[in-house]
């Protein structure tokens, strides 16, 4: 495999197996996306050389689950080698859980489950979510969390108790707390082996990776960039620039989400 | 590709980038790791203490130091703090300063756009082709429109321009000829390809943030995007470069 420093300046596709953990599809309610089609993301995908990508649609993390996942399995059913599915529940919605779960499933291409609290309004540790955790327990599915710095739907507080709770559901902490909690991330990692992390945020501080690689490894660190929400190409700059030994990126692009989602591995595409 | 960074900083910041360069060599060192030649850059003085010590500063630090180019915040000329419009001019073009920064908000200089002084000091920059950096966080999308129609001939670069304010964004960059994008924060998924494509090229400069961001993030986003290799090439460098040479402060 080439250097990654050397191919990113020459402008082409990455190559070794990348693996974009954290995704969305479609539109956005919040603000315009040009190109967030199924096709447009794949080849987007093709240009930086990420060979699958998470999603969960836009329409089931801002407003209807159900939906959202039946835009998220057509997009499977058209992709199946380039899309994971995230399956978005919603805790208000608790006698939905394992239904949701068995529809989507049943379906195929659905690898974890996928909470945005902030959006839907409510925390991550309330009594309501329990059927959530439990199904996941259950059924040994990851669940990737929106996680905020200072919210009490999704801040440290509510991602702790779970984390605690829950020793055995493999809880990924979307945003690792951003914008501003990365302290706090790296101490729910350090505490809680269920804990992942993942580096999406349009805030790319200078220096962010290779302080949390420092601190806790690049073994529960994860490669995302929100895309089509954010462009892939500076989020995976982030990873590709870190000043971190080559396998400790290897691993954050693709390797670790490959064992957390129990994908194939190596080969790449 | 020669990338020229239009969003840089220097000096010792009230809340630094908490990994960050903090000196002139790191902040080289991290130019050169991301690919970038050369950087437009603001010292911390001048946007966090008064421009008169800060601007003393960019000139001071950046001294013999060829990939570095001062660019100064300025006041209107309301108060005896500030020059006259005439004699900044004079001093930017004995210092060898080409572009200037204002920072109206209430967090910074404190100081309304549409004032008569405001004006004054705007039409002395649009006559010599100064280019005025502006956070787009400073002002209002109302504001910046007004101000860019008030002084049409003026480049007026939003620096810090968000992903999500694509819908503010759009109109009056529909609206004005002279309001140009630092990029640094603009990541949404083909948004410089549809940028590009609606507004032209020279709309959109390469900007990094640093010492904040991680410089190479929007090297990747120009590097990446679904555009000509010209067009590339204007973003990363060749649209400062022009505004740069045009300016005759």
């Amino acid at each position: 495999m080439s250097d990654l420093v050397t191919t990113m300046l020459a402008g082409k596709p990455l190559d070794g197996l990348i693996v974009d953990a954290h995704g969305h599809l479609g539109p956005s309610p919040a603000f315009h996306i040009p190109d967030n089609s199924p096709a447009a993301t794949v080849a987007r995908m093709d240009r930086v050389g990420v060979a699958r990508l998470c999603i969960a649609s836009h329409t089931a993390c801002y407003a209807d689950f159900r939906a959202g996942n039946d835009e998220t399995a057509e997009a499977i059913a058209a992709f199946s080698d380039r899309f994971i599915g995230g399956i978005v529940l919603n805790a208000h919605y608790p006698d939905e859980v394992a239904s949701e779960l068995d529809r989507c499933l049943a379906r195929g291409g659905f690898r974890y489950i996928k909470l945005h609290s902030s959006l839907h309004k409510y925390r991550l540790d309330a009594e309501v979510c329990e059927p959530i955790w439990r199904e996941a327990e259950r059924r040994g599915l990851p669940v990737l969390v929106h996680s905020w710095a200072g919210s009490p739907d999704c801040g440290y507080e509510a991602c702790n108790k779970v984390a605690m709770a829950h020793p055995d559901v493999r809880l990924v902490l979307g945003h690792s707390l951003a914008p501003d909690g990365y302290d706090d991330a790296c101490r729910l990692a350090e505490a809680h082996p269920n804990v992942w992390l993942d580096t999406v945020t349009s805030l790319v501080n200078y220096g962010q990776l290779d302080w949390m690689v420092g601190r806790i490894g690049p073994e529960r660190i994860l490669y995302g960039s929100d895309m089509p929400f954010l462009d892939p190409a500076p989020q995976l700059a982030k990873v590709v620039f870190a000043r971190i030994a080559e396998g400790a990126k290897r691993r954050i692009l693709g390797e670790n989400a490959a064992r957390l989602l129990g994908l194939a591995q190596p080969g790449g595409r | 590709m020669n990338f020229f960074d239009v969003n840089c900083m220097i000096g010792r910041a009230a809340t630094p980038a908490r990994h960050g360069p903090r000196t002139i060599e790191g902040l080289l060192a991290a130019m050169d790791h991301a690919g970038i030649g050369r950087a437009l850059v603001c010292h911390s003085l001048s946007l966090e203490a008064h421009p008169s010590v800060g601007n003393a500063a960019a000139i001071r630090e950046t001294a013999g130091q060829g990939r570095l180019l001062p660019c100064w915040a300025v006041l209107p000329p309301t108060t005896p703090e500030a020059p006259s419009p005439a004699d900044l001019l004079r001093a930017m073009a004995e210092a060898g300063v080409r572009a200037v920064r204002i920072c109206p908000s209430a967090g910074r200089h404190q100081f309304p756009l549409n004032s008569a002084h405001a004006h004054q000091l705007l039409a002395a920059l649009e006559e010599r082709r100064v280019p005025v950096l502006l956070d787009s966080a400073e002002a209002s999308w109302e504001q910046i429109e007004a101000t860019a129609k008030a002084h049409p001939r003026l480049p007026l670069i939003l620096l810090g321009v968000g992903y999500r304010s694509i819908r503010a964004l759009y109109p009056v960059l529909e609206a004005t000829e002279n309001v140009l994008v630092e990029i640094s924060l603009y990541q949404i998924c083909g948004g410089l390809r549809e940028g590009v494509e609606r507004f032209g090229a020279r709309r959109f400069l390469f900007g990094t943030n640093l010492p904040r961001f991680e410089p190479g993030c929007a090297v990747a986003s120009v590097l990446y995007a679904d555009i000509s290799d010209e067009t590339k090439a204007l973003i990363a460098g060749g649209n400062l470069h022009a505004l740069l040479q045009e300016a005759k402060p």
